[in-house]
C-alpha cells in the first residue's frame, strides 16, 4: 500500500511516475488561500472541465479565507465545506490511483497533510442510447446497451425497481481494469449458481486484458469446445430483466455494448423475446416454426444426400420422377454438389455479413438469383439441390440467437459427412450423439438441456410450446441446482 | 477417456469409409412395374416383362419394357441385365401383372418371393391379366406416363363400383394366401380395344388359379367378400330399362357361424345407399313407400345373393365369398371343418337389409 | 463441474431406465417369436410373460430393503461371501454381454436389410457399438436422462400400430384362446423380449427415494408388458398369426404397409425413430458390462468401458448370422432365465434370513 506523504511534490512526482508520457494528464497548481500549495490533476478530454472549473478551482481560489495549516484535517475540512461537486472522497493511498483518473475523476493534492480528495467529475465520451440494429423487437422496448456500464446499470436498475436487486462491482484484467459488474436478485437466484458465476469470474481476474463479453463468455463457460453457446448475449435491457426475474445473473463489462446471461440453457436460444408479447397461440406457432426451422436446418441436407445417393426408394415415385429429371447431366456427385452448394451460400453469407447494408442486400440479391440462376442454367447444379439448400438457409435465419444459429449452421457439414459415409444410419447417428452431448453438457451446475433432460414436466410449459402467461410468470424449476440436479 | 472414444471415432469414420458401390440416382433404373409370363413355346420359362422409366432430361420422360427370360423369377434378371445400361432399383413398382397362364401353373415362388424380399413394395397393385402381360405394358396411356400407373389407377379406384374391396395390393395377397380360411382373389384384366378393363375376379386354390369369374357373377360375389365399398343395383320393371329403381349403395357385412351336423353360415349384409333413380312411382315419396323401395331391393338382390351361392357351391365348388374365416375364428384355426366339401354342404343363408339413407333431391 | 455427475437417479428416471433395457429389438421381432406356438393367443402368453420382470424387479427391492440399500457388490459379498460374489458379477457380465450382441446384432440385421446394405457389415458394427460405448462413459446419471427423454421421443412409435386397428379383421385373432397347453408352453418365449430387466439390481441402489421405490418395478413392468402385449395383439390382428410366423421382423412389415403422402416406405421413419431405442438400450447393457467389469478388476469405470469393447464386438459379429443367432438364444436364454429367476428369490430370502439372524 502505497501511503501519501506530507510532500506534495513527492506525491506528484509518484502519481507521474505511474503513468509516465501522459501528455494527457494535466497538473493545475493553486494557491489556497494564497498560501498552501495544491494540485488539480485529471486527465483531460475525460472530466467536464467546467464543473472542475466551477465547483472546484473558483471554490477553492475565491472562497477560502482560513488557514489550512492551522486546520487538523485540511482535507476533509475542504470537502466537506467548498467543494461542490456531488461525489468526493477522501484517500489515503495512492492504490489504483491511475485506474480512477481514468474513470475520469479528478483528484486534489493538499500540501502538508497526507491525505487527498478524489472527486467525480467524469465527462467520458459516449454513444448516446439508440435503437438495436441487430436485436430488432417487433414489441418491446427499443433501447439497447452502450458501452459505457454506467449508464448500462442505470438502464437496468430503472427497470427493476426492487430491493432484491444486487449489483456487485469487479474489476478484470489486470492491464485494462475493465469496470464489470454482476447483476442479479437476490433470493431469486440459485446461491449455488450464483457461486459458480462468482468463482469462475474470479478465477479469471489475473489475465492481462478483457475486453469484451466475448472474452469472458468463453473463458468461463464449461465446454469451450462445445458445438453450443453455454451463455446468452443481448443488447437489450429488457430480455436482461427479465432473465433476472427468471433466477438468473447478467454480468456487465465496460466497452461492451452486450450483457452476458448465465446460465442458460438449451431451448432458450429458441425463444424469442416477443413470444411473450404476442397472442399465445400466434407466438405457440412461431415457436413451434422456429422447432422445426432448426430440425430441417440439421437433417434436410443430409436426408436428400441419402434419397439422391444411398436411398432413393423411400420417396414417392412421382418426387423420383422430378429429382432423377433434375439431375440429369449435372457432373458433380451428390455430395460434392450439396457441400459446393453449402459452400457458396456461407461466402455469401459471411460475405454480406460485414458490408453496409444495402450492398449486403445487394450482395444478397446478385448472388442468391443470380448466380443460382446461373448455376442451374449452366447444369454446374441442379434446380432441386438450390431448392433444398436455400429452403435450409432461410430456416437458420429462424433460429432468434445469432450464436445458436451459427452453431446449428455449423453442424449441419459434419451431419452432411456422416450422411455422405453412413447414409441414413449417419444421420441416425449423428442426431443421436448431439442428442446425447446436449444432455451431458452443464451451464454453471444447471442441465443445459433442462427441462427436457432431466424432465420436469412444469417447465415444459414455457418451451417449444407456450402457456398463458399466468401459468409461467415464475421461477422455473429446472434453474435450480437442489431439483435439477438429476 | 471420452477423448480418446472420439479420437478412435475418427480415425475409424475416416479410414473405413470410401465408395460404396453405390450409385447417385442418375444411374439407377426406376421400375415402376413389374409382370409375370410363361413362355408358350419350349419348356415353360418365366419371361418378366419390366416397365421402367426413361427420362430425357427437361422434365420429359418416356418408359421402357425390359422382359428377361429364364427358369426363375430372379434368373430373369441374369437375363436382362446383359442387355440393361443401369443399376436396378426395387422398391418403387407400383404394379404387379401377373399372366393368367402362369397363374393357372402356380405362384408360389413369388409369393415366397415378395415375403422373403424385404424391398419390395407391398402396397404395389396386383391383378391378373388375360395373355401376356408385356402386351399390357406395350398399350399406349392415354393421362398417365405409363402402363403402370394407368393400371395401378384403375384398381386402386376400382372400390367405386361393382363392390371391389379396397384392397388389391401385395399385401392383401399376402393376407389372403396366408390366413386361414381365406383363398386369393384377385380382379381380372382384359384387353378391351387396346385399353385395359377389369372383367372379372380370378380365384384361386392355394397357389394356382382355379376359376376366373365373369363381372356378372362377380358383383355378387364381391358384395359378400368386400366391406365398404360401392357398387350401383338397378331394379328393370317390365323389361323397360326406362323404367326403373336404382339406388348407390354401401355395403356392410357380418357373418354368423353356427355347427349343426353341417356348417351353417348366416350373412347379413346392410346396404346403405341412395337413390338415383325412380321412373316406377310419379308422386312424392312416402315414408311407406321408401320402405316398400327398400323392400323391392332386400327381395330382388337375396335372389340374386342366393342363385349366385347356389351356383358357387355347385359349379366352382369352393369357397370364393371369403367366408371360411369366419368359421375358423369360431371353431379355430385347426378345425376340421375348414375344407371344401364342408363349405359345398354348408348351409348359406342371406339376411339383407336395404336402408335408404337419402332419396335425392327430387321433389316430384 | 465434475461434482456434478453423481450416479445419482430419480425414481423416474429408474422406472424409464428399465423399460429402455427391455424394450427393444423386441418391439419388432417379438409378436414373431411368441406366435410360433401359442398361434392367435400370443398376446396372453406375452401378457402373462411379464411375472418374469415382476419378480426380478419385486426380489431385488426385498433384497436392497433388507440390506440397506448397499451396493450391489457388497449386497452379494454380505450374503454370498467374496468367491461367490466374483463368479455371480462374471456370470452377469456374461448375461449382458449376450443380450447386448444379440441386439446389437440385431439391429445391425435390420439395418443391413432396410437402410444400410452398402455398408461392410464390420463398418456398421463397429460405428454402432463405438457410439455406445461414449454413450455408456457418462455413468449412470446420463443414462437415467437419455432413458427418460428418448422414451417420450420415441413413445411416437408406439403409436404407429394403431393405424392398424381399422384396417385389422378381427377373424384373425378370434377364437380368442387357441389352447391353454399353446399358451402356457409359449411364456418361455417371450422371456427373451422381457430380458434386460436384470440391470434392476445394479442400478436401484442409485435411486435418490428409496420410500417410494417399491412401487417403480411394478410400474415398468406393467409399461413394458403393455407395450409388448399391445404390439403382438395388433400384429396378430393386422396380418394373422400365419403371416406373424412366416418374417422375423413382423412390425417392420407394418410399417411398410402405412401409405403416407410425402413418403413412399414408411419403415424408414419407423427405423429412425425405433433405432433412438436401440442405442439406449444398448447403452443400458453396455452400462452393465463396464460396471461388473470395474467391480472385478477395480479399473475406473470409463476405462473399463473401452477395455470391454472389443469382447462385445467379438461376441456380436459371432451373433450375426440370423439364424445361428437363434439358435444360440434358444439355447441359452431359458437357462439364464431360470438362473437369474432362481437367484433373484434366493438372494431375497437369504438377505431376509440375514436380517432375522442379525436382529
Amino acid at each position: 500500500m502505497e501511503h501519501l506523504s506530507k510532500n506534495i511534490y513527492q506525491n506528484i512526482n509518484k502519481i507521474i511516475s505511474y503513468m509516465p508520457n501522459s501528455s494527457t494528464l494535466v497538473k493545475r497548481e493553486i494557491l489556497i488561500n494564497k498560501r498552501t500549495k495544491c494540485f488539480i490533476l485529471y486527465v483531460t478530454n475525460l472530466c467536464n472541465r467546467k464543473s472542475i472549473e466551477l465547483h472546484i478551482i473558483s471554490p477553492l481560489l475565491n472562497k477560502v479565507k482560513e488557514d489550512l495549516e492551522t486546520i487538523d484535517n485540511p482535507a476533509e475540512y475542504i470537502m466537506q465545506n467548498y467543494l461542490s461537486v456531488s461525489e468526493a472522497t477522501i484517500i489515503k493511498h495512492l492504490d489504483n490511483i491511475t485506474v480512477e483518473l481514468l474513470r475520469g475523476k479528478c483528484l486534489i493534492l493538499i500540501d502538508k497533510t497526507n491525505q487527498a480528495i478524489l472527486c467525480d467529475t467524469s465527462d467520458i465520451p459516449h454513444r448516446n442510447i439508440q435503437e438495436s440494429n441487430i436485436e430488432k423487437t417487433l414489441r418491446g422496448g427499443r433501447e439497447c446497451f452502450v458501452e459505457n456500464i454506467e449508464i448500462n446499470l442505470a438502464l437496468i436498475q430503472n427497470k427493476v425497481k426492487s430491493n432484491k436487486l444486487r449489483i456487485e462491482r469487479l474489476i478484470l484484467g489486470t492491464e485494462n481494469n475493465a469496470d464489470a459488474a454482476i447483476i442479479y436478485l437476490d433470493g431469486v437466484i440459485d446461491p449455488v449458481v450464483l457461486d459458480t458465476i462468482k468463482f469462475k469470474l474470479n478465477r479469471i481476474k489475473k489475465l492481462p486484458y478483457i475486453l469484451c463479453t466475448g472474452y469472458i463468455e468463453q473463458l468461463i463457460e464449461d465446454f469451450p469446445y462445445g458445438f453450443f453457446p453455454q451463455l446468452k448475449n443481448t443488447e437489450k435491457p429488457d430480455k436482461v430483466v427479465s432473465d433476472l426475474f427468471q433466477g438468473k445473473a447478467a454480468i456487465l463489462i465496460s466497452g461492451a455494448p452486450y450483457a452476458l446471461i448465465a446460465p442458460a440453457v438449451f431451448i432458450e436460444f429458441f425463444q424469442g423475446f416477443e413470444d411473450y408479447s404476442q397472442r399465445i397461440l400466434t407466438s405457440v406457432f412461431v415457436r413451434l416454426t422456429r422447432t422445426l426451422s432448426a430440425i430441417l436446418v440439421l437433417l434436410a441436407t443430409p436426408i436428400y444426400l441419402c434419397v439422391l445417393s444411398y436411398t432413393s426408394a423411400i420417396v414417392p415415385i412421382k418426387l423420383i420422377k422430378v429429382i432423377y429429371n433434375s439431375r440429369l447431366g449435372i457432373p458433380l456427385p451428390p455430395f460434392l454438389e450439396i457441400l459446393t452448394m453449402e459452400i457458396a451460400v456461407e461466402l455469401l453469407r459471411e460475405g454480406g455479413l460485414r458490408l453496409p447494408t444495402p450492398i449486403g442486400q445487394t450482395l444478397g440479391i446478385v448472388g442468391g438469383i443470380v448466380i443460382g440462376e446461373a448455376a442451374t442454367k449452366a447444369g454446374l447444379v441442379s434446380p432441386t439441390t438450390l431448392v433444398v439448400v436455400s429452403t435450409t438457409v432461410i430456416a437458420s435465419f429462424l433460429i432468434p440467437n445469432y450464436e445458436m444459429a451459427l452453431s446449428i449452421r455449423f453442424l449441419r457439414f459434419p451431419m452432411l459427412i456422416l450422411a455422405h459415409m453412413f447414409g441414413l444410419l449417419g444421420v441416425i447417428l449423428g442426431f443421436y450423439l448431439i442428442v446425447i452431448i446436449l444432455i451431458n453438457m452443464n451451464s454453471f451446475g444447471i442441465p443445459y438441456f433442462a427441462p427436457f433432460a432431466p424432465l420436469n414436466y412444469s417447465d415444459l410449459k414455457d418451451t417449444v410450446i407456450r402457456f398463458p402467461l399466468d401459468k409461467i410468470l415464475r421461477k422455473p424449476k429446472s434453474l435450480k441446482i437442489k431439483k435439477g440436479k438429476i | 477417456m471420452k477423448r480418446n472414444v472420439l479420437i478412435i471415432l475418427l480415425i475409424a469414420l475416416t479410414t473405413f469409409t470410401g465408395c460404396y458401390e453405390m450409385e447417385p440416382i442418375e444411374n439407377l433404373s426406376i421400375i415402376i412395374g413389374i409382370g409375370y409370363d410363361v413362355q408358350k413355346e419350349g419348356q415353360k420359362k418365366i419371361v418378366d416383362p419390366i416397365e421402367m422409366f426413361v427420362f430425357k432430361g427437361d422434365g420429359e420422360v418416356e418408359r421402357l419394357i425390359s422382359p428377361g427370360i429364364a427358369e426363375t423369377i430372379y434368373n430373369t434378371i441374369n437375363d436382362r441385365q446383359t442387355v440393361m445400361s443401369k443399376k436396378f432399383l426395387v422398391g418403387t413398382e407400383k404394379l404387379y401383372l401377373i399372366s393368367r397362364e402362369w397363374a393357372e401353373y402356380g405362384i408360389e415362388d413369388l409369393l415366397d418371393t415378395l415375403v422373403r424380399n424385404e424391398n419390395r413394395n407391398e402396397i404395389a397393385y396386383v391383378c391378373i391379366t388375360e395373355g401376356d402381360t408385356k402386351h399390357f405394358f406395350s398399350m399406349v396411356p392415354i393421362d398417365n406416363t405409363s402402363m403402370s400407373e394407368a393400371i395401378s389407377g384403375i384398381l386402386k379406384f376400382s372400390y367405386l363400383a361393382n363392390f371391389f374391396p379396397k384392397e388389391v395390393t401385395i399385401k392383401e395377397l399376402l393376407f389372403m394366401y396366408h390366413q386361414t380360411g381365406r383363398r386369393i382373389i384377385l380382379p381380372y384384366i382384359v384387353d378391351d380395344k387396346g385399353k385395359p378393363k377389369i372383367a372379372g375376379i380370378c380365384v384361386f386354390d392355394g397357389a394356382k388359379l382355379k376359376h376366373i369369374i365373369p363381372l356378372e357373377e362377380a358383383f355378387y360375389i364381391n358384395m359378400i367378400r368386400s366391406r365398404k365399398s360401392d357398387g350401383y343395383i338397378s331394379i328393370i320393371k317390365d323389361n323397360n330399362p326406362k323404367i326403373c329403381y336404382t339406388i348407390k349403395a354401401k355395403n356392410y357385412v357380418n357373418v354368423e357361424v353356427d355347427y349343426d351336423d353341417k356348417l351353417i353360415y348366416t350373412i347379413n349384409i346392410t346396404l346403405k345407399g341412395n337413390l338415383k333413380t325412380d321412373t316406377i312411382h310419379n308422386t312424392a315419396i312416402t315414408a311407406k313407400e321408401a320402405k316398400e323401395i327398400e323392400r323391392t331391393f332386400e327381395e330382388y338382390i337375396t335372389e340374386q345373393l342366393n342363385k349366385t351361392i347356389e351356383k358357387v357351391q355347385n359349379k366352382y365348388k369352393i369357397d370364393c365369398f371369403d367366408i371360411t374365416k369366419y368359421a375358423a375364428a369360431k371353431l379355430g384355426k385347426h378345425s376340421p371343418l375348414l375344407t371344401d366339401e364342408e363349405f359345398q354342404r354348408a348351409q348359406i343363408n342371406v339376411k339383407v337389409k336395404v336402408i335408404l339413407v337419402d332419396l335425392g333431391r327430387s321433389m316430384k | 463441474m465434475s461434482k456434478v455427475i453423481e450416479n445419482k437417479i430419480t425414481k423416474r428416471q429408474y422406472i424409464f431406465i428399465l423399460i429402455s433395457a427391455v424394450v427393444g429389438i423386441g418391439i419388432l421381432s417379438a409378436p414373431n417369436s411368441i406366435c410360433q406356438k401359442a398361434e392367435q393367443s400370443g398376446w396372453i402368453s406375452m401378457f402373462i410373460g411379464c411375472i418374469y420382470p415382476l419378480t426380478i424387479t419385486y426380489c431385488a427391492y426385498l433384497s436392497y430393503k433388507n440390506l440397506g440399500f448397499i451396493d450391489f457388490y457388497t449386497l452379494n459379498e454380505r450374503i454370498y461371501g467374496k468367491f461367490f460374489t466374483k463368479i455371480i458379477f462374471i456370470f452377469f457380465m456374461l448375461t449382458l454381454t449376450i443380450y447386448a450382441s444379440s441386439v446389437l446384432s440385431g439391429f445391425f440385421n435390420v439395418l443391413s436389410k432396410e437402410i444400410s446394405f452398402f455398408l461392410p457389415p464390420s463398418m456398421i458394427v463397429t460405428v454402432v457399438s463405438l457410439t455406445i460405448v461414449f454413450t455408456a462413459s457418462f455413468g449412470l446419471q446420463s443414462l437415467g436422462r437419455l432413458s427418460e427423454i428418448v422414451f417420450y421421443f420415441s413413445s411416437m412409435l408406439f403409436l404407429f400400430p394403431l393405424f392398424t386397428i381399422k384396417k385389422g379383421d378381427t377373424t384373425n385373432i378370434l377364437p380368442i384362446i387357441s389352447s391353454f397347453e399353446k399358451i402356457i408352453s409359449s411364456i418361455p418365449a417371450s422371456f427373451y423380449s422381457y430380458a434386460g430387466i436384470e440391470i434392476s439390481f445394479f442400478i436401484l441402489p442409485y435411486v435418490v427415494s428409496k420410500k417410494t421405490i417399491k412401487n417403480a418395478g411394478f410400474i415398468s413392468s406393467i409399461i413394458i408388458a403393455l407395450i409388448y402385449t399391445s404390439l403382438t395383439f395388433l400384429t396378430i390382428y393386422y396380418l394373422g398369426f400365419e403371416l406373424t410366423t412366416k418374417i422375423y421382423y413382423p412390425v417392420l412389415f407394418i410399417m411398410e404397409t402405412i401409405e403416407i403422402s410425402i413418403i413412399s416406405d414408411f419403415k424408414i421413419v419407423f427405423i429412425f425413430l425405433w433405432s433412438g431405442i436401440i442405442l439406449k438400450i444398448l447403452a443400458c447393457d453396455y452400462f452393465v458390462i463396464a460396471h461388473t467389469f470395474s467391480r472385478l478388476t477395480h479399473i475406473p469405470y470409463k476405462k473399463s468401458c473401452l477395455i470391454t469393447w472389443p469382447f462385445v464386438m467379438m461376441f456380436t459379429i459371432f451373433m450375426i448370422p440370423e439364424h445361428g443367432r437363434n439358435v444360440f438364444l434358444d439355447n441359452t436364454i431359458p437357462y439364464i432365465v431360470y438362473i437369474v429367476l432362481l437367484y433373484s428369490i434366493i438372494t431375497a430370502i437369504l438377505s431376509k434370513l440375514k436380517v432375522m439372524k442379525g436382529i
